[in-house]
């Protein structure tokens, strides 16, 4: 499945590098070494950046994938207030591609991802939301603050004594990469957006974004969707599996793959939300099952019209 | 080798419709305390007992609702704890089947504590397969018997997470012959000094190690652990690849029948339960007809002092902070 950690640059942080990174506008882009193998498209979560993906001195999902062979953009979804708005950046991104991107969403960005009209050749949602917090009360102490505060401004709300930031997010992170985080990674959270998501959820005792009507405009499961990657952690504070499986809805969803790293999947630790993406644990125990099933979906297209380039 | 102290209290019988006898521990309610109407059943879960409610002085929910004044009955279904189990020359045999608790032990347990009680209505409380059982039960009618419902990690279908655990059916012939030869009440006791190494995978399955008091693992493990025919365990298994709960002659869809319940219901999922997961206790939610029903998660994100798992909702080591006060204020609101 895989070539091997090491040619991945899965080996820590500053590894050797195969892979260029530039600004294009607001977007992020990682060019691969050689000619592209697909092009995935990158989206960040909520109050955060591209930077999420390659943090200072530490890298990210964004290297490594390039360093796999894949052409990455990932936008800068930070300054848009609603659903609609991340909607549109993703489908005008796709339009401008030759061919349908991979798509890979950490939490809302999973979500908007879903909801997206364009087509896409797979798509990986990390901790990605299909229903409101509505059963967790550190989340609705985020998804309920005024303003547009950052992660970092909601440091001081506590749920149980605990701040509901570390509830939510990690509170597990070394300081070498908790420090860039902070710095570079985090962005405003528009109350619009969060009612977006929370809205759903004060209405129905079963928070389900999945029924209709919401700005997220996801579609009837099974319906469009193709090929997905769900990465939901039952330590994520933030989008733990309820939330992120179509199942726990009722609805059956064709080619759903789950991975739900755990403890009881043999791993070494729980993850929250952000561990996910940025730990040093998720490096050997959940980039690899992203970028492999990525390389699987891209061999798929291959076969399926050969000869088509990147 | 693992001490669990001595247990106070005393004990009745059930006799079901078709002739085995269940031991129901009983915990009168405490001289002092406010009275409360009607009676409480535990129920545990598969292959377990009565432990699963009372396993030491620290981690006794019975004895916690006998002290707020609740008639509390802790019931061993049938083959396991002091109930009745098959002998090698009876007419009885390993050979039951989810069915049979739910058409016979369930209600017989019912009415032996009801009619202790003038006939009133009782509060159900499972873990596990312990509020599985009832959701099987209450679609087949009498549903007044029952005051209230509260499944503590009940899954009603999948989804679950772990792509093993459907892999290790294939596993089931070599259980079965297994559990042919050596019944797993007495794997239990040969496993306890096991049971809280982290290394084994599997293991999280049961609880989440870091919310358990030092010892209680082994502890449970070592007399906690009931007799299972393979039946039980083939049926759960089916219902993994079936994504529904089914009689064992394919007859009744217990799943689909949870839809005609209408008693009220609360659901308590633990945050890391990776049997009763909170994703599939919300589907048991949406599924019942209940107009009162409620589902709590117990998990750090909402106040918890850990994130619960399948076991620890009875015996972590703050459950009496977090999830029997819960379960307690419910019982009261429905008393």
């Amino acid at each position: 499945m895989l070539g091997g950690l090491g040619a991945l640059g899965l080996a820590g942080c500053g590894g050797a590098v195969h892979a260029r990174r530039d600004r294009a506008g607001a977007r992020w882009v990682w060019r691969p070494a050689g000619a592209p193998r697909g092009t995935v498209l990158l989206v960040h979560g909520l109050g955060t950046r591209p930077a999420i993906w390659d943090l200072p001195g530490c890298g990210g999902l964004g290297p490594v994938l390039a360093r796999a062979g894949f052409l990455v953009i990932a936008p800068d979804l930070s300054g848009r207030p609603d659903p609609g708005g991340w909607r549109a950046a993703i489908e005008a991104i796709c339009a401008g591609l030759e061919r349908p991107p991979l798509g890979v969403g950490l939490d809302l960005g999973g979500t908007a991802l879903f909801g997206a009209r364009a087509s896409f050749a797979g798509r990986v949602g990390v901790g990605a939301p299909l229903a409101s917090g509505g059963f967790s009360a550190a989340m609705r102490g985020v998804l309920t603050a005024p303003g547009a505060p950052t992660w970092r401004d909601l440091g001081r709300r506590t749920v149980g004594g605990r701040s509901v930031v570390r509830l939510v997010l990690t509170d597990g992170l070394p300081a070498r990469i908790h420090r860039p985080l902070v710095r570079q990674a985090l962005a405003p959270m528009p109350l619009t957006l969060r009612r977006a998501w929370y809205g759903p959820g004060a209405a129905s005792p079963v928070p389900s974004l999945l029924s209709g009507g919401s700005g997220w405009a996801l579609p009837a499961p099974g319906a469009g969707w193709g090929p997905t990657l769900v990465v939901a952690a039952p330590g994520d504070g933030l989008a733990p599996p309820w939330q992120c499986d179509p199942r726990a809805f009722g609805h059956r969803w064709p080619g759903l793959t789950l991975r739900a790293p755990s403890r009881v999947n043999g791993d070494e630790r729980e993850f929250n939300h952000l561990d996910l993406v940025v730990h040093p644990d998720a490096r050997r125990r959940v980039w690899p099952s992203i970028v492999g099933w990525l390389e699987e979906r891209t061999l798929e297209a291959r076969r399926a019209s050969p000869g088509a380039g990147g | 080798m693992y001490p669990v102290g001595v247990r106070e209290a005393g004990s009745i019988e059930a006799r079901t419709a078709d002739g085995w006898t269940l031991a129901l521990r009983h915990y009168p309610a405490r001289a002092g305390a406010p009275r409360r109407r009607h009676p409480v059943i535990l129920c545990h879960g598969i292959m377990s007992n009565t432990y699963t409610w009372d396993l030491d002085d620290r981690s006794s929910f019975a004895v916690w609702l006998q002290r707020r004044g609740f008639e509390v009955y802790a019931l061993d279904l049938r083959g396991g704890g002091a109930s009745e189990k098959p002998g090698l020359f009876g007419e009885k045999a390993w050979t039951w089947s989810v069915d049979d608790y739910i058409r016979y032990d369930v209600p017989a347990a019912i009415a032996a504590v009801s009619a202790r009680h003038g006939g009133r209505p009782v509060h159900w409380v499972g873990h596990s397969m312990g509020g599985i059982v009832m959701y099987g039960w209450l679609p087949l009618g009498e549903q007044g018997r029952v005051r209230s419902l509260t499944a503590v990690g009940s899954p009603a279908v999948v989804p679950h997470h772990m792509p093993w655990l459907e892999a290790s059916g294939a596993l089931l012939p070599l259980g079965e012959w297994l559990l042919s030869k050596v019944p797993t009440g007495a794997l239990g006791p040969l496993s306890a000094p096991w049971a809280d190494q982290p290394a084994v995978a599997p293991l999280h399955i049961l609880w989440n190690l870091d919310n358990l008091p030092r010892g209680a693992a082994r502890k449970l493990a070592a007399h906690g652990t009931a007799d299972l025919p393979i039946a039980v365990l083939r049926q759960f298994f089916d219902s993994l690849v079936a994504g529904r709960l089914v009689s064992r002659d394919g007859a009744r869809d217990y799943t689909g029948a949870m839809r005609a319940i209408e008693v009220p219901t609360l659901f308590v999922a633990g945050s890391l339960d990776h049997l009763g997961t909170p994703a599939s206790m919300m589907g048991a939610f949406r599924m019942i007809r209940s107009p009162v029903k409620r589902m709590v998660v117990i998990g750090r994100a909402n106040g918890a002092a850990a994130d619960y798992g399948h076991l620890d909702l009875t015996i972590g080591e703050s459950a009496a902070v977090d999830v029997f006060p819960v379960i307690h204020d419910w019982l009261v609101a429905r008393d």
